[in-house]
């Protein structure tokens, strides 16, 4: 299968000695006021606008990274739930008047509804197969965005004004929320995966019948954590209608699913920072290499290549490669002890 | 109290893997089940994991019948098997693997993980604790951060016998434990088993090597085309005629 000849990177679920474990969590406790505290001190609304779209792709890349680098299951949908929980929060405010905070929980429910609706006929398939179904699903919720129009806006789309719906005051502070809500969202991933419950992932998605066989309910893990994916990305779906105020199909295709799934890549596979380092690569280097014009795609498309050809476990696989080459070699004698 | 088999019979179409098979495994003891390739034995394995549901029959574990029950509701009731062919999680380390086998009993869900409650991590302290200690006791502490894949067959075979001895599980079906082991590794696992019985863990193991099996079993059963044919100590075991006839005879270098 495609997940298991890919070298993957994992952060955590492993048995740490103490000391590491307590640092990490003070790094990321720290890291997370930061984050949530960056609008702050952005200098420009451009460049705040573009740390909004790295955590919109990183809450949906974190999706993923759940989905894929922890069960296996290869979702080529994932903009599928992005577009439910964007369409439901803006068709909830805009046509029937349901206040930001309902819409948002309904927009987030119901793209859980949708993964946990789609996951039980897609349980059955693996691999290839999955990737071929929730393509499928892709293109169906992509397609009804066009065809629906008298509820979608068609082509068009919806506008959302920020001052309208949600108020100029949280408007303004709507980065913060924004921040907020991808942090949160890495801690709920984190969470979910650091322990027995992370290990039991990793097995079933490597062995599903082994796991099965040491009581691991392979098909109930599977079908809840696609449902908690498809959850994030319809989180992540709300951010971004209330982040550019207008909702349109083209949004929402194929090429979403896709660049989702290269952040992940990118970033390493079962990692859950990776996948907010990813997005900051699919956000910034672009930026970075505007000055090349035309050649910003070739360029920026050879970066990609560089990096899936050697860095097979994405950046954080890359980087702990290299501190374990840093660091002197004592680390067996050290397990012997604890 | 025991694992009772009582009448089993399997037919796979109009094969018949298991003819009306009855034979106790007794808590606490080693029994082995024996016989040619074709004979069943993996069947019965299945049959009692919950793998193959019985044609006929009853399997009852210390009273309670468990025909039929799906392998995590057997695993519940206390049974944990090993397989012949060695399963490894790539991803994860010898300690990881056999923390996950505990996964099931450690009380680790979705919900409390969420909210990474004091309660997992103490579940997991502990998990951590039984899985090293259950490493010790199988030799292969220096073992706990290599891959399984890493390391040599018959230390797999190890980890797989810490894997059914961590999901807590009181009887232990081991299917050829001692399958491609050399000399001196079927003698230090010979030693673990004889460890495993002395802690009360109930064996029951196929086993194609006779010496092995002669040298450790409490009980034997042989089985031959699906039907018992012997059942007794050692011994008995190997002096029995139709054994020598069908099964030792063939190899007359046994011990």
């Amino acid at each position: 299968m495609t997940t298991t000849s890919l070298r993957t990177q994992r952060d955590l679920a492993r048995p740490r000695r103490h000391g590491s474990r307590r640092a990490l969590f003070s790094a990321e406790i720290v890291a997370s006021i930061v984050v949530i505290l960056l609008p702050a001190i952005v200098p420009s609304a451009y460049q705040l606008r573009l740390l909004q779209d790295v955590a919109i792709w990183g809450v949906l890349a974190l999706s993923l990274t759940l989905v894929l680098g922890y069960t296996g299951q290869i979702s080529l949908g994932q903009a599928a739930f992005y577009a439910v929980g964007a369409y439901t929060a803006v068709i909830l405010q805009t046509a029937l008047g349901v206040p930001a905070p309902l819409a948002w929980i309904a927009a987030i429910l119901l793209g859980m509804a949708l993964a946990y609706a789609v996951s039980l006929p897609l349980l059955r398939i693996h691999g290839h197969f999955l990737a071929l179904g929730t393509l499928a699903l892709g293109l169906i919720v992509e397609t009804l965005l066009v065809q629906l129009a008298p509820i979608t806006g068609g082509h068009d789309g919806i506008r959302i004004p920020g001052s309208v719906y949600l108020g100029e005051w949280v408007q303004l502070r709507f980065p913060y929320i924004v921040l907020g809500v991808l942090v949160a969202s890495y801690w709920l991933v984190r969470n979910l995966t650091q322990r027995s419950a992370g290990r039991a992932f990793l097995a079933l998605r490597d062995d599903p019948a082994g796991a099965a066989a040491l009581g691991i309910p392979v098909a109930r893990y599977k079908t809840t954590v696609f449902m908690i994916g498809g959850g994030l990305a319809a989180t992540a779906g709300v951010l971004y209608a209330h982040h550019t105020q207008v909702v349109t199909p083209e949004t929402f295709g194929f090429a979403t699913s896709i660049e989702v799934l290269l952040i992940v890549v990118i970033g390493g596979m079962s990692s859950r920072i990776g996948a907010v380092l990813g997005a900051a690569v699919v956000v910034f280097f672009p930026e970075w290499l505007e000055f090349l014009q035309e050649a910003e795609n070739l360029v920026f498309g050879l970066l990609v290549l560089a990096i899936l050809l050697f860095l097979p476990g994405g950046i954080v696989g890359g980087l702990r490669n290299l501190v374990r080459r840093l660091r002197p070699r004592r680390i067996t004698t050290e397990e012997g002890v604890s | 109290m025991s694992l009772q088999i009582r009448g089993v019979t399997k037919t796979f179409g109009g094969n018949t893997a298991l003819s009306d098979v009855s034979f106790d495994v007794p808590t606490g003891q080693l029994t082995a089940l024996i016989g040619p390739n074709g004979a069943g034995k993996t069947t019965m394995f299945n049959c009692i994991a919950g793998l193959h549901r019985p044609s006929e029959g009853t399997v009852l574990l210390d009273g309670r019948d468990i025909t039929g029950l799906a392998p995590a509701k057997v695993l519940d009731a206390g049974i944990a098997r090993t397989f012949q062919l060695v399963r490894s999680f790539r991803d994860l380390t010898v300690i990881e693997t056999i923390m996950v086998a505990g996964h099931f009993r450690s009380g680790q869900r979705f919900g409390n993980s969420l909210l990474a409650l004091p309660s997992v991590r103490r579940s997991d302290a502990r998990l951590e604790t039984e899985a090293r200690e259950t490493l010790r006791a199988l030799g292969l502490s220096a073992l706990a951060d290599k891959r399984v894949h890493e390391l040599p067959y018959g230390q797999q075979r190890l980890v797989e016998i810490a894997k059914a001895l961590m999901t807590g599980a009181r009887t232990l079906l081991l299917d050829e434990p001692a399958a491609g082991l050399h000399p001196d590794e079927a003698l230090a696992l010979r030693g673990i088993l004889a460890a495993l019985r002395a802690r009360g863990t109930t064996i029951l193991l196929v086993e194609h090597n006779m010496p092995f099996v002669l040298s450790i079993a409490d009980r034997v059963v042989v089985l031959e085309f699906g039907h018992k044919i012997a059942e007794g100590t050692p011994e008995e075991i190997s002096q029995d005629r139709r054994v020598i006839d069908s099964y030792l005879g063939k190899e007359p270098d046994v011990a």
